[in-house]
């Protein structure tokens, strides 16, 4: 029993249940373009690569969904639906007209921090935007969470990291208008943990 | 009854609290029911059925069991893995205790998270196809284990750093989601 909630170009999302408790159901779709051993490979790497980062985030710290069951068969995720939280791109335009700032600026920073946590682990998320960060709140805070792990890769290297940061530079900066308030604040929770963040910033000039 | 917990948000549906049973909505022919022994008297009988075969359910160690959640998990990853062929132990049981180690090794997963001689509380998990297959093995555990039943078994008396050290899990880990949701992240991402 699972019903359509949207279709992308790499997959489809699905709502469903698991002991109950609302699940959302990552499926990536068959790339019929491919040669099927090799596409074959290729999905089942990017699942499992996937289904380990969301694993790697928790053990630094970095809150994500709770994953229930990995398909390698259908190339389905089964993870936790946070319906408490919402997308991080609409919560900024939800809350950048009504004055709330301050709000804005705090979870800000707290996405800088949460991303300073993956670099410091050497894990490159990949694909960092605003669309792939949740925003949920906690003890009264706003906190960020972080999803969509298919293309993350495991470097050491500042470069990556800069990289990393620079691709989500970008798509703030055009996906929400007069934001580079915004994306300093983000800089500066990530400097306030992040390892050899100098070296990192300086990638991004 | 369809009982609702409050603290982990989820249901499942129990006859009178002793036996809880587990819907794993991606296995809809499948019963799983589970019950928790305390005080075990007989230990090391069991532990002598268990190597002879003589159990046709999983039994558990509670001081590494957490939740509910936990137990499903796995139980619904061995069960894929038993209609799949691609078991990789001998028995939808002793899978579903692999299912529920933070590794892919058999025996050390045997004699971690399944029944040990030291072993004083006990989780038991059936596995049936039919009521009447399932209350067969129910009435199977009840005369074999010579223990007390708990009234209410929504609550696992797991130990804390038994589970840390087993799963691997951190204090930062901690700091931000519950017990249940990184264990169970935890095995259900093992390769």
């Amino acid at each position: 029993m699972a019903t359509l909630i949207s279709q992308g170009a790499e997959g489809r999302l699905f709502e469903t249940t698991f002991l109950g408790k609302p699940c959302l159901m990552k499926e990536r779709f068959k790339k019929s373009y491919r040669h099927p051993a090799l596409d074959e490979k290729l999905t089942n790497k990017r699942i499992a690569l996937e289904s380990r980062a969301l694993s790697k985030c928790r053990s630094l710290g970095i809150r994500t969904p709770t994953v229930y069951y990995v398909d390698y068969k259908t190339n389905t995720i089964y993870m936790e639906y946070m319906k408490q939280t919402s997308i991080l791109k609409d919560f900024i335009e939800k809350h950048v007209e009504s004055g709330q700032r301050t709000l804005l600026l705090d979870l800000c920073y707290n996405v800088g921090y949460t991303i300073a946590l993956l670099h410091n682990g050497d894990v490159i998320h990949g694909d960092l935007t605003s669309s792939n960060v949740l925003v949920m709140k906690r003890n009264e805070k706003h906190e960020a969470v972080l999803i969509d792990f298919g293309l993350t890769t495991n470097s050491s290297l500042v470069e990556d990291k800069g990289v990393d940061l620079y691709v989500l530079e970008k798509a703030f900066l055009s996906t929400h208008p007069n934001s580079q308030d915004l994306f300093d604040k983000i800089l500066a929770g990530y400097c306030s943990i992040a390892k050899c963040q100098k070296a990192v910033v300086s990638k991004l000039c | 009854a369809v009982v609702s917990t409050q603290s982990t948000g989820h249901y499942y549906i129990t006859n009178n609290l002793r036996m809880a049973r587990l819907t794993l909505e991606q296995h809809p022919g499948k019963l799983v029911q589970y019950m928790i022994f305390r005080n075990v008297r007989n230990i090391s009988e069991l532990v002598t059925l268990l190597k002879a075969g003589k159990i046709n359910s999983v039994l558990l160690s509670e001081h590494i069991v957490v939740s509910p959640l936990h137990i499903a998990v796995a139980a619904n990853r061995a069960l894929h893995n038993q209609k799949n062929g691609t078991m990789k132990t001998k028995s939808i049981n002793t899978e579903i205790i692999l299912c529920l180690s933070p590794n892919n090794n058999i025996s050390q997963s045997l004699a971690r998270l399944g029944l040990s001689i030291n072993s004083y509380n006990v989780v038991s998990l059936s596995i049936a196809d039919s009521e009447a297959e399932l209350a067969e093995k129910i009435h199977d555990l009840k005369s074999k284990i010579k223990a007390d039943l708990v009234n209410d078994c929504r609550g696992f008396q797991y130990d804390d750093y038994e589970v840390y050290d087993v799963y691997g899990i951190s204090k930062e880990e901690l700091s931000i989601d519950s017990l249940e949701n990184s264990v169970v992240t935890r095995i259900a991402t093992k390769v």
